[in-house]
C-alpha cells in the first residue's frame, strides 16, 4: 500500500517563560491509503500539535512530514494553504460552519476558495448533504441545528472538495455519546466507501476503536501502534447479527404465514 | 476564489452589521459631500469668470490704458494703476498700435459718467462709447428687437445694460430699486429719455433750481462760453434706445451697468458742447485749458494670435502704456480660483480624512469579531491574498457607497444653494454659483474608495495574517 503520509523525527519545542516544553520528541510514523487512523492521547499529550503539523497549521521544530510526495516544512504560508485546499479536509471540535450561511452555503464554502462556480458548488454540496442524511435540513442556519446536525454538516464540507486527506480534531468532542456514536458510524462508512484517508485526534479509547488503527501518544512520543483487531470482529458480530435478524424476519413470515393458513 | 464569490462574502458581511456599516457609511457621505461641494463652489466660480472673458473679447483681447481719462465707476484693472504712464490715449496711439505686428484691430473707447433723465427718474448711468466694430466683436447678448447703432446715425443711439434700470431714482424722494425693489416705471425701447453729457454742470444747476420738466428742449442753446461762474443748465439731448441686454436685472453679466454708443457721435458731440471748454474728464494743461488732441479711456486690440499675446503686451508696454490682458487676468484669476478651491477642498478633505478613521476603525472591529472565520477558511484552505482581497473590498466597498450617496447628497446641495443664490440675486455672478461636472462626480467616488481601501489596508493585512491556529483552538 501507499504511503499518504510520512512522518520522519518530528520535533516540536515551546518555550514557555524559561523552560522548554517538549510537545513532540521525535515522532516516527506513516499512514497508509484509505487509511482510518486514531491518534489517542490525554491531554496535552502532543497529539492535536502532532495534527496541525500534519495539517500544515504549525511548523515543526526539526523533523520531516511528507504529505503525498510533498514536504510540508518547506512550504511557505501561501503554499500551505494551497496544499489544504487541493488535499485536505478538515472536521473541527465546534464545527466552526459559518452562522450567516445555511448548510448548503456551508458545505459549498470551501469549493468557492477553488474558484468553482456557484451552480456547480451547490449541486456538489446538495449531492454531500444526501449522503450524510441532512435531506431536510439544506436551507437551515447554523443555529437552527442540532450538534449532530452540524457535524453532519462539518463532515459534509470536509468531503466536498474530495479531499486525499481528511483530518479530524475531536469531532465529537462537543456531542453527546450516542450522537456521537451516530456522527463516528457516518464517518467510518462515508470514508470507507469514497476511499479516503481519515486521521482522528481523540482522546476516547472508545471513539478510537472505530479506527482501523490507533497510535497512542504520551508525552510528544508515540509508544503503542495498535491494529485494531477488535474492530474486525466487531465487523463480523454486525454482519452476524445482520444474519441472525433476516432469519428472525423470515422465520417470523413463515410463522404468519402459516397462521393465515389456519 | 471569483470576483463575484470575494463581492458576495464582503457584501455579505457588510450586510451582516447593518446599523455599523450605515454610521461608517455616513462619515464617508458627510466627506464626499464637503468636497465635492466646496469644489462645485469654485468651479461655477471659475466658470462664470470664463464666461466673463469670452463676452469682453475672448483670449486674444488687450485693452490697453494711458493717463486716467474720463471718468468710471467701476476699475477693472487696479494692479495696474502703480506705474502711472504719462501718455495719453490718442487717435495717435490708435494709429501706432494699428501698425504693430500680430495686431488684427484696435480701436478706442471712452468711458464717462453721464446722467438719463426720463419722466420722474434720473440715473446716474456710466456711458461707454465704443466703435461699430468693437461693438460687434463684444458679442453681446441682445434682446430679440435690439440691434446694434446705426453707424451713420447722427443722433446717439444707446444700448443698455440689463442692469440699468437698477441706477435709476425716482426724483423728489431720490428712492431707486435697491430700496423699494421696485423697478422704475421706465420702457427703455420707447420712452422719451434726455441724456446730460456735462454732470457738473447738472449737478449746479440742481442745486439752485429745482429742475423743471421742460420737455422738448432740443434747441437748447449749445454750451457756448459757460465758465464756472454762470449757472447755466447744461445741455439736454434726446436719446433712444435700440437695443438692451437680454436678461433681466437677476442676471448678472458683463454688460449689466453699462450703456453703449457710438464713440464717433459721442466725441463730436462733446466736442460740439463744450467748444472752447475742457471736456469733463478730458486732460487739460496747468491753466485748465484743453489739449489739442481728444483723450480715450482705453484702446481694446486685438491680436491675431493666443501665442502673440504676450509678446504683443509686452510691446506696447515699452511704449509706455498700461497694458492688461484677458490671459493676463485670467491666469491671475486661475491662480486666486486655485487657491480657494484647495483652501475648499482642504475643508472638505478634512471631514474625509475623519471618516476614513472611521473605516479603519469599523474594520478593525469586525477582524476582531471574525477572528475565528476568518481563521476557519484560512484552515479550508481560503488563499491569503483572497482573505486580504476580501477585507479590501469592504473597505473600498463602504467607501462606494458613501461616495454614492455623497455625490448624490451633493447634487441636491448643489441645486439648493443655486437656487437660494438665483432667489437673493445680486451676488454679481453669471449663471450657477454651484457647478458639479461629470468628471467632479467620477474623481470624488473614486476618491472615496481609494481613501475607503487605503484605511482597510492595515486592517486586512492584519487579517490575512491571523493565525490559523485561533479557529481550531477550542473557544
Amino acid at each position: 500500500m501507499k504511503k499518504i503520509i510520512e512522518v520522519k523525527n518530528l520535533y516540536k519545542l515551546y518555550r514557555v517563560g524559561d523552560s522548554i516544553v517538549r510537545a513532540l520528541n521525535g515522532v516516527d510514523f506513516a499512514i497508509y491509503e484509505g487509511e482510518f487512523c486514531a491518534i489517542v492521547g490525554t491531554s496535552g499529550s502532543g497529539k492535536s500539535t502532532l495534527l496541525n503539523m500534519l495539517a500544515g497549521l504549525e511548523k515543526p521544530t526539526k523533523g520531516e512530514v511528507i504529505i503525498d510526495g510533498v514536504h510540508m516544512e518547506t512550504l511557505n504560508e501561501e503554499g500551505l494553504v494551497r496544499f489544504r485546499r487541493e488535499n485536505v479536509g478538515f472536521i473541527f471540535q465546534s464545527f466552526h460552519l459559518l452562522g450567516t450561511m445555511n448548510a448548503l452555503e456551508n458545505v459549498a464554502l470551501p469549493l468557492s476558495f477553488r474558484g468553482e462556480s456557484r451552480a456547480s458548488r451547490l449541486k456538489k454540496a446538495d449531492q454531500m448533504l444526501d449522503l450524510v442524511k441532512l435531506k431536510k435540513h439544506k436551507k437551515h442556519l447554523p443555529s437552527q441545528m442540532s450538534g449532530g446536525q452540524q457535524q453532519r454538516v462539518g463532515v459534509a464540507r470536509a468531503l466536498v472538495v474530495d479531499p486525499k486527506i481528511i483530518f479530524a480534531d475531536e469531532p465529537t468532542g462537543n456531542l453527546d455519546s450516542h450522537t456521537s456514536e451516530e456522527v463516528m458510524e457516518l464517518m467510518q462508512q462515508v470514508v470507507k466507501k469514497q476511499g479516503k484517508t481519515l486521521v482522528m485526534v481523540t482522546h476516547d479509547d472508545h471513539l478510537a476503536a472505530y479506527a482501523d488503527r490507533i497510535f497512542h501518544i504520551i508525552d510528544g512520543k508515540i509508544v503503542k501502534v495498535e491494529v485494531n483487531s477488535a474492530k474486525e470482529a466487531k465487523k463480523e458480530n454486525a454482519t452476524k447479527k445482520e444474519q441472525t435478524r433476516e432469519q428472525k424476519k423470515e422465520t417470523k413470515k413463515e410463522r404468519e404465514r402459516e397462521e393465515e393458513r389456519k | 476564489m471569483r470576483w463575484i464569490d470575494l463581492l458576495r462574502m464582503s457584501s455579505g458581511s457588510l450586510k451582516r452589521r447593518k446599523l455599523r456599516t450605515f454610521l461608517t457609511v455616513l462619515g464617508v457621505v458627510i466627506g464626499t459631500a464637503s468636497i465635492v461641494v466646496m469644489i462645485s463652489l469654485g468651479l461655477g466660480m471659475q466658470q462664470s469668470l470664463y464666461r466673463e472673458i469670452e463676452q469682453s473679447g475672448g483670449m486674444t483681447s488687450i485693452t490697453v490704458t494711458g493717463k486716467d481719462v474720463g471718468s468710471r465707476m467701476v476699475y477693472t484693472s487696479d494692479d495696474q494703476m502703480g506705474d502711472e504712464t504719462k501718455k495719453y490715449i490718442t487717435d495717435e496711439t490708435i494709429k501706432e498700435l494699428e501698425k504693430l505686428e500680430h495686431v488684427a484691430s484696435a480701436s478706442p473707447s471712452l468711458t464717462m459718467n453721464s446722467v438719463l433723465l426720463s419722466g420722474k427718474y434720473e440715473g446716474y448711468i456710466q456711458l461707454v462709447g465704443l466703435t461699430p466694430e468693437e461693438m460687434k466683436r463684444q458679442n453681446m447678448k441682445l434682446t430679440d428687437d435690439s440691434r446694434l447703432p446705426d453707424e451713420d446715425a447722427q443722433n446717439l443711439e444707446l444700448i443698455f445694460g440689463n442692469g440699468v434700470p437698477t441706477m435709476f431714482y425716482e426724483r423728489g424722494s431720490g428712492k431707486g430699486y435697491w430700496e423699494t425693489m421696485e423697478l422704475p416705471d421706465i420702457d427703455f425701447r420707447n420712452d422719451q429719455m434726455f441724456l446730460i453729457l456735462d454732470q457738473d454742470a447738472f449737478f449746479n444747476a440742481q442745486q439752485n433750481t429745482p429742475v423743471s420738466e421742460n420737455s422738448g428742449d432740443q434747441s437748447a442753446q449749445s454750451g457756448g462760453n459757460a465758465s464756472a461762474g454762470t449757472q447755466k443748465p447744461p445741455k439736454k439731448y434726446v436719446v433712444n434706445a435700440c437695443g438692451m441686454v437680454a436678461g433681466d436685472v437677476e442676471s448678472y453679466n458683463a454688460n449689466y451697468y453699462d450703456v453703449y454708443c457710438n464713440i464717433d457721435v459721442l466725441r463730436s458731440m462733446l466736442q460740439k458742447e463744450f467748444a472752447g471748454r475742457a471736456i469733463p474728464g478730458q486732460p487739460t494743461t496747468k491753466t485748465g485749458k484743453p489739449y489739442r488732441f481728444f483723450a480715450y479711456t482705453t484702446a481694446k486690440v486685438q491680436a491675431d494670435e493666443l501665442d502673440n499675446v504676450e509678446s504683443l503686451a509686452n510691446q506696447i508696454r515699452e511704449l509706455g502704456y498700461n497694458v492688461s490682458t484677458n490671459a493676463e487676468y485670467l491666469k491671475s484669476m486661475q491662480k486666486q480660483f486655485a487657491m480657494v478651491q484647495a483652501l475648499l477642498g482642504g475643508i472638505g478633505a478634512v471631514s474625509l480624512f475623519v471618516a476614513a478613521i472611521g473605516i479603519a476603525n469599523t474594520m478593525m472591529m469586525s477582524i476582531y469579531e471574525r477572528t475565528k472565520e476568518i481563521g476557519v477558511i484560512k484552515v479550508l484552505g481560503c488563499s491569503l491574498r483572497n482573505i486580504k482581497t476580501m477585507f479590501l473590498m469592504e473597505a473600498g466597498f463602504i467607501g462606494f457607497i458613501g461616495g454614492v450617496i455623497g455625490n448624490i447628497l451633493s447634487f441636491l446641495m448643489s441645486v439648493a444653494i443655486n437656487f437660494l443664490v438665483a432667489k437673493s440675486g445680486g451676488v454679481g455672478l453669471d449663471g450657477n454659483l454651484s457647478y458639479i461636472p461629470l468628471w467632479l462626480v467620477l474623481a470624488s467616488m473614486g476618491f472615496a474608495v481609494f481613501v475607503g481601501m487605503v484605511a482597510g489596508y492595515f486592517p486586512a493585512l492584519r487579517a490575512m495574517r491571523l493565525s490559523p491556529l485561533a479557529a481550531i483552538r477550542n473557544n
